[in-house]
């Protein structure tokens, strides 16, 4: 067995790239482990729980990149190095495509190379967002804040700041937003239109615009807030400014909010604005039971408020096809099944899941976990992207003789993993249950939906066309059991 | 509403290769943690990022890109410079004395000591320097500059040179030559000699000369050898050429005799860093003038001893923050090694400071190849060097960039903030007094000197 340690001194890489780099190091023949990061005392814990933190390491700044490689042979050893030089040296050179100018560090220098930027995608660490969000409110650029961990302050201090310049500040945590066509972050590729979405969650964006789309609709924005925009502390400034900007949109006609339950009083104020706006108002506060002024509709679901965004009625749902699919299903559960397990990367998608199985008297039965929550993304890629995590958890799920059934999602588009049923498939294939999967995206998404459903069906999935269905039908599932026991 | 976005992506790249497939306009930022991810660090540079800052560095700034140094004359550093006595040595670098000084900073002391002497052997002369007799002070401290050891004593005949917009001076000695020479510690009799030969027939003559012409533009002389493939601090062909041709008219209607004026021309001529002790004043000429201003985040000196490196910025007036000198990355003369270099030394950053120097090695495509590297290297060093500073020099211009102006003004955050260090052509001294130079290469300043001045200017603007 050859260890290796190799320091590299003031080099930054992403989280992002590093966990791509460890992956493909890792996966290399003769190579036991890779673990390529950044000194943070967090990551030195993390080598150090597998074994490889030696002193150097120890010594490590956060700036400073740790290579750690054990590998089978000295040949496995040498191959695995030159393969992460490599590696780093093209996500080098992605970044600098135009010849002799280098990358530019900072958002000063950037604003030389591209003077007219009007918008800022910042995914920093969330003790350095702040000052980088500071940087582009007052360089005069949209801010679109992907990090999370900024203090609820601080936030405040940006929005406000924002809000005194005629600028959105999307975020903290903020994960999708389309402006002016382009999708940014998280987003999936629909048709233009009239809608307009303002959305204080991300996956709840991603599930009324696809199904937008699936319903023949069209968006023309999606401005994202961050999820504690309508929290009484921040007061909604973001929605609002949402609202305003939508309601001087010209290719906006309906304005519809996405959110969880805001504060009486912010949604009072938010609904207010949404009122005065002068465009049709649409609103879905996820298990929001507070009234809507007159004027302004509201829907109890995601899927609802796409249909109604489009100029449907609110669907019942149609049990009873549905419920032929569940005892079909109901069967397959094996005899000390009880629970049903939901795996999420989506926190929207699984809040309205937890909603919906709530509805139906099942929220003892149900187990439902956000895999996208802080707590499991720490020092490692949103599970949207890498799908490690979930996967290991859903093996472990399905060799649980308590599980009854299995509730994923899968959610596509720009920013998402390339090709989720594939990575998913080979797990599926090998599990007893029932597993339902919902596929949030469009046939335009890089994904392509059709093909990832078709390929999740093949190794044996039952995929629902909406979140809502997808958690109603596992619901019956469990209900079909319990009528037959 | 946004019709079209022009984004700015900081942080990771797949947001940034999402937008650059869905065809919107992207430019990714290779953004660093700044402070190197130390958080108090990361806390000045947000407490530093105020309008107030910003104005003070306008005005900093301003005064840099305003001055207008010109060579006016020459005298005698103990009659001219301010404060300077029969028993003061000024020297390159931050303080320092005796006791800590490298073997380069002792030879030329030892060497100014017999020039002056005060001393009348090396042994001697080490005992005065060691008694405390010796007032050492940094030639920064004294309007002054100096290459390498930069040892200025009473006696030696110095340039002057007057920023016309401000109205202050600035002081250097007349280059030496190459070879066994004070500045890089060497004090063997014919060093002496030379320098006897400099203030007693040269200085005479030239000072004539420089006051005969009214006046040389040095702004307009860099400016030309920089579009002549000179940056000005390690290539100084150019400039010195350019300065034959301005001073000869001059030096020959005066009335030193032929026999000096030929070997005035045969010095000049014969060095080609002699350039090298003007640009420097002139950039400190001009640095001068922006310093001391209240808030300001810009860099006014850079400047090594030997043993230290140390900066001083606009807003924190005369304190130095310093850390140890760093080794420099070169080629070397035949027969020397890494191993027989000194840590980097001498004022001569003052050019680099200044907006020329390796901030334009852009500019001088015939010295990267001494420094190490290809000519596209040369142009990526001066393109990163934009990161760091406030301003583009609109008088010094670089024509393979289509001439865009010099990086010019380095600002404490950016340092900090990008982890870019300010990239410096430099000679190398041999650590041994009495030997000089061995080689010549690439600097650094040490990082610990921007962060240590970063945390004093957030001290400066409390109440």
């Amino acid at each position: 067995m050859e260890q290796h340690l190799l320091i590299k001194p003031h080099s930054y890489y992403d989280s992002v790239t590093l966990m791509r780099i460890s992956q493909q190091i890792s996966a290399l023949r003769g190579v036991e482990q890779a673990v390529v990061v950044m000194g943070t005392d967090h990551n030195k814990a993390l080598l150090a729980g597998v074994g490889l933190l030696a002193d150097e390491a120890s010594a490590a700044q956060p700036d400073d990149l740790i290579v750690a490689i054990q590998a089978q042979d000295a040949a496995a050893l040498q191959a695995a190095l030159a393969a992460v030089e490599t590696t780093l040296s093209r996500s080098n050179a992605t970044s600098n495509e135009s010849g002799a100018q280098p990358a530019p560090r900072t958002i000063t220098a950037a604003l030389r190379q591209l003077p007219d930027a009007d918008l800022a995608i910042i995914s920093v660490p969330g003790p350095f967002a702040k000052r980088e969000a500071l940087q582009a409110l007052r360089s005069g650029l949209h801010v679109m804040l992907f990090s999370d961990n900024v203090a609820l302050e601080d936030e405040i201090e940006l929005k406000q700041l924002a809000r005194a310049s005629g600028l959105l500040c999307m975020g903290p945590d903020c994960g999708t937003a389309m402006l002016g066509g382009a999708g940014l972050c998280f987003a999936n590729v629909v048709r233009r239109g009239s809608i307009g979405i303002v959305s204080a969650s991300g996956t709840g964006a991603q599930e009324v615009s696809t199904l937008i789309d699936r319903y023949g609709g069209g968006v023309s924005q999606i401005i994202g807030t961050g999820g504690r925009d309508l929290w009484p502390e921040v007061g909604g400034l973001m929605m609002r400014a949402g609202i305003e900007l939508l309601a001087r949109d010209d290719e906006t006609e309906t304005i519809l909010l996405i959110s969880k339950p805001p504060h009486p009083d912010v949604a009072a104020a938010v609904l207010d604005e949404l009122r005065g706006s002068g465009k049709r108002g649409l609103a879905c506060f996820l298990g929001y039971r507070g009234d809507a002024p007159a004027g302004v509709e509201l829907a109890t679901n995601l899927r609802d408020a796409a249909a109604l965004a489009v100029g449907q009625a609110a669907m019942p749902q149609d049990d009873t096809a549905l419920g032929e699919v569940a005892v079909a299903l109901a069967a397959q559960i094996p005899a000390t099944g009880t629970r049903l397990r939901g795996l999420f990367s989506g926190g929207t998608l699984c809040d309205e899941a937890r909603l919906e199985l709530a509805q139906m008297g099942l929220t003892e039965q149900a187990e439902l976990i956000d895999y996208g929550d802080d707590q499991y993304t720490v020092g490692r890629p949103h599970p949207m992207i890498d799908f490690t995590l979930r996967l290991h958890k859903l093996r472990e799920a399905a060799a649980d003789p308590s599980t009854a059934a299995l509730l994923l999602d899968v959610v596509l588009g720009h920013g998402a993993h390339p090709d989720p049923a594939a990575a998913l498939a080979p797990a599926l294939s090998e599990i007893a249950q029932p597993v339902v999967v919902y596929v949030c995206g469009t046939d335009a998404d890089p994904q392509h939906r059709s093909r990832q459903v078709a390929q999740l069906q093949a190794a044996g999935a039952v995929v629902a066309e909406s979140n809502l269905e997808a958690a109603g039908l596992a619901g019956l599932i469990l209900k079909a059991r319990e009528a037959t026991r | 509403m946004i019709a079209e976005p022009r984004i700015l992506n900081i942080g990771t790249s797949l947001f940034a290769d999402a937008l650059a497939a869905q065809g919107a306009t992207v430019l990714h930022v290779d953004w660093q943690p700044p402070g190197g991810g130390n958080p108090r660090l990361a806390a000045a540079l947000a407490a530093l990022e105020r309008p107030d800052v910003e104005q003070a560095n306008r005005q900093a700034i301003e005064r840099l890109l305003q001055a207008r140094p010109v060579l006016v004359g020459m005298g005698i550093a103990g009659e001219i410079i301010p404060g300077m006595t029969q028993t003061t040595v000024l020297h390159a670098g931050p303080p320092i004395q005796w006791d800590q000084m490298s073997g380069p900073l002792r030879g030329a002391v030892i060497g100014g000591l017999i020039y002056e002497g005060l001393a009348q052997s090396e042994e001697d002369a080490t005992a005065l320097a060691a008694s405390g007799a010796i007032r050492f002070v940094p030639c920064h401290e004294r309007a002054a500059v100096g290459p390498m050891a930069g040892v200025i004593t009473a006696s030696m005949p110095v340039f002057i040179v007057e920023n016309r917009a401000a109205g202050n001076r600035a002081y250097a000695t007349v280059n030496e030559g190459l070879g066994k020479v004070l500045r890089y510690g060497a004090y063997a009799p014919d060093v002496i000699e030379k320098l006897k030969w400099i203030a007693e027939r040269f200085y005479p003559a030239l000072r004539e000369a420089i006051e005969r012409s009214g006046g040389l533009d040095l702004q307009a002389l860099i400016a030309q050898a920089l579009h002549m493939g000179d940056e000005c601090h390690n290539r100084n062909r150019a400039g010195t050429s350019l300065f034959i041709r301005a001073i000869t008219p001059h030096l020959l209607a005066g009335s030193a005799d032929r026999e000096t004026v030929a070997r005035a021309f045969a010095f000049i001529s014969g060095n080609d860093h002699f350039f090298l002790n003007l640009s420097m004043p002139a950039m400190k000429c001009s640095l001068d003038a922006a310093h001391n201003i209240p808030r300001s985040t810009l860099v006014t000196t850079m400047a090594r001893n030997g043993t230290e490196f140390g900066i001083r910025v606009s807003g924190t007036g005369d304190r130095w923050f310093t850390a140890p000198a760093q080794t420099i990355r070169g080629l070397f003369f035949p027969g020397f090694t890494e191993a027989d270099a000194n840590p980097d030394i001498g004022d001569s950053a003052i050019t680099e400071t200044g907006g020329i120097g390796g901030l334009c090695m852009g500019n001088a495509p015939a010295i990267v190849g001494f420094v190490g590297g290809t000519a596209a290297d040369a142009l990526r060093y001066t393109l990163s060097m934009y990161e760091l500073t406030l301003a583009e020099n609109p008088a010094f211009t670089l024509p393979a960039l289509n001439f865009r102006g010099a990086p010019t003004g380095i600002d404490v955050r950016r340092v900090v903030e990008t982890g870019i260090l300010p990239i410096i052509n430099t000679g190398i001294a041999h650590r041994e007094p009495g030997i000089g130079m061995v080689g010549a290469g690439l600097v650094h300043p040490p990082r610990e000197c921007f962060e240590q001045a970063l945390l004093a200017l957030v001290e400066e603007q409390r109440p």
